[in-house]
């Protein structure tokens, strides 16, 4: 909690990487510590190992390594349904309501996949009837074309972008006049007076809050919105306020 | 718990010490669209990140004749002496204007340094046509500023400082990755006239705690990148960084005005 306004992460790694980086704690534990040094309240995580090493395992991993930490809640991450990997996409989505996991996120590019109709329309017909908020790492991903194909014909499906860039206006504004359903996470949309031109054009309702912990640090995030030249109210909702509601929007 | 600096910060008070940036620019760029990179944007920037001064480049200068961009940074910086000053930037390509514009700024109070962007310019930083760039910083003591991404564009700046060994050279990105930040370290140890600005495009855990603990605070620097990227992002990656309090002064500033010695008075004399 800063100055009253409360901050609920959507987009936070945890688990060992590959190669540590000095000084990272990349633990649940360290993460815990990372959020309390930048005034981060709760957070919704996703394994490394999904994308380090196998994203089934990583669910399993991340469901126990995060069991009994109140703030800190799951991200499944999901992959094609016809792979054999996981059960079908109907048995996924009964699993994730038993476990109470209410955000899934897909990894196109790290998980070499194409993200069109006929590969993830199972998928995301399912994920759009429970709405259940489903975002897109574009890590190695920006195919604007597929996310605009994915998104506009199911407005009912909350999409969160993340792990985007300041290099992606000339795609992402249309996209968003397009697909009201397409919200933007912050940590790496770190545009000069970037939050507040997409306040003023699309509201504050689009943004959601995002660190990238426990990669990136945190404390620029946090700044980005606590700084930005939008009313107190905008910034509540950017922090914690939209991503609740979506959240709130799931019905099983 | 958030610490007591960074806590000032994100509620919008003021800091018991000035920041100083040494890293931003002005103007456009081809591969997406800066939007308020003209002179009243930047300012509405650097006020809504509580940054006192900041020392600027020309996004112009690196592609074509120098010499309008750099025209643009003086009236930027004359227009606003107490919140700007400038990095006299080159294009090796256009070797007489380039030449022109070392002589033109060479006594310009309002210049302090040169810019080297080697990838924007086309043009490795190690290549002998930056040398009249380099022979210039050096005498007139600039800081170079010098973009460096990866172990490769370090080892270049290496060459560089063989050549030019009393060189001011601040690495822009600090080495922009994992094995450019290690090698970057590496050479700051090796080059008492090294100094890193990590700047903002990766704002990385870890990175400011490492680079203190290897190098001290004294050779650290913090740029915003303005206007490519938010400006209170930077300062708030060092804000949050488990380093000390006087660190954090050193590195948000006090390094950037020591380094400017009195040609970083226009900035501080206003300020009583």
């Amino acid at each position: 909690m800063i100055n009253g306004i409360r901050f609920l992460d959507s987009n936070v790694l945890a688990g060992p990487r590959v190669r540590p980086f000095p000084h990272r704690d990349d633990s649940v534990a360290g993460l815990l510590r990372r959020m309390d040094r930048a005034g981060i309240d709760e957070a919704y995580v996703t394994h490394a190992a999904c994308f380090e090493y196998d994203p089934v395992e990583g669910n399993a991993r991340l469901m126990r390594e995060i069991e009994g930490e109140p703030r800190l809640r799951p991200v499944w991450v999901l992959v094609p349904g016809s792979s054999g990997e996981t059960p079908p996409p109907a048995e996924v989505i009964d699993a994730m309501r038993e476990a109470g996991v209410r955000m899934a996120r897909f990894y196109p590019g790290r998980h070499f996949f194409s993200f069109e109709e006929w590969n993830v329309g199972d998928w995301l017909d399912l994920l759009a009837e429970h709405r259940v908020p489903v975002m897109i790492d574009l890590m190695d991903f920006m195919n604007w074309d597929a996310i605009h194909r994915a998104a506009a014909p199911r407005p009912q499906l909350p999409v969160i972008l993340c792990r985007t860039s300041y290099r992606i206006d000339r795609e992402v504004f249309r996209l968003m006049e397009r697909a009201a359903n397409v919200h933007l996470e912050t940590s790496l949309y770190k545009n000069h007076l970037g939050i507040e031109r997409v306040v003023e054009r699309f509201g504050p309702a689009r943004l959601v809050f995002g660190s990238a912990m426990t990669e990136m640090a945190a404390a620029p995030a946090v700044s980005g919105v606590m700084r930005a030249g939008i009313p107190e109210d905008s910034k509540r909702s950017v922090a914690g306020g939209n991503l609740e509601r979506l959240i709130a929007g799931v019905s099983w | 718990m958030v610490n007591e600096l960074l806590e000032l910060y994100l509620a919008g008070r003021e800091l018991p010490f000035p920041l100083y940036d040494c890293h931003s620019h002005h103007g456009r760029y081809f591969h997406f669209p800066i939007l308020d990179g003209d002179t009243d944007g930047i300012l509405r920037g650097l006020d809504a990140a509580g940054i006192a001064g900041t020392v600027v480049t020309s996004l112009q200068s690196m592609v074509e004749d120098p010499g309008p961009g750099n025209r643009a940074v003086l009236e930027m910086v004359r227009a606003h002496p107490d919140r700007f000053l400038g990095y006299v930037t080159l294009n090796p390509h256009y070797r007489e204007e380039t030449l022109r514009d070392l002589e033109v700024y060479a006594e310009a109070p309002e210049f302090v340094g040169a810019k080297v962007h080697q990838h924007i310019s086309a043009c490795r930083s190690n290549d002998r046509l930056w040398d009249p760039v380099y022979e210039a910083a050096e005498k007139r003591g600039w800081i170079l500023l010098s973009h460096v991404w990866g172990t490769e564009e370090v080892r270049r700046c290496s060459e560089t400082l063989e050549r030019f060994p009393n060189l001011i050279l601040l690495l822009g990105h600090g080495g922009g990755e994992h094995d450019g930040y290690a090698a970057a370290i590496g050479l700051a140890k090796q080059c008492p006239t090294v100094y890193l600005d990590p700047a903002n495009s990766q704002t990385r855990e870890g990175v400011y705690e490492w680079m203190v603990e290897e190098l001290g605070p004294e050779r650290i620097m913090f740029g915003t990148d303005i206007p490519f990227l938010d400006a209170m992002g930077a300062a708030a990656w060092v804000l949050g960084a488990e380093i000390d309090d006087e660190a954090k002064r050193l590195i948000l500033g006090g390094n950037l005005l020591r380094l400017l010695g009195d040609r970083g008075k226009r900035w501080t004399e206003g300020r009583g």
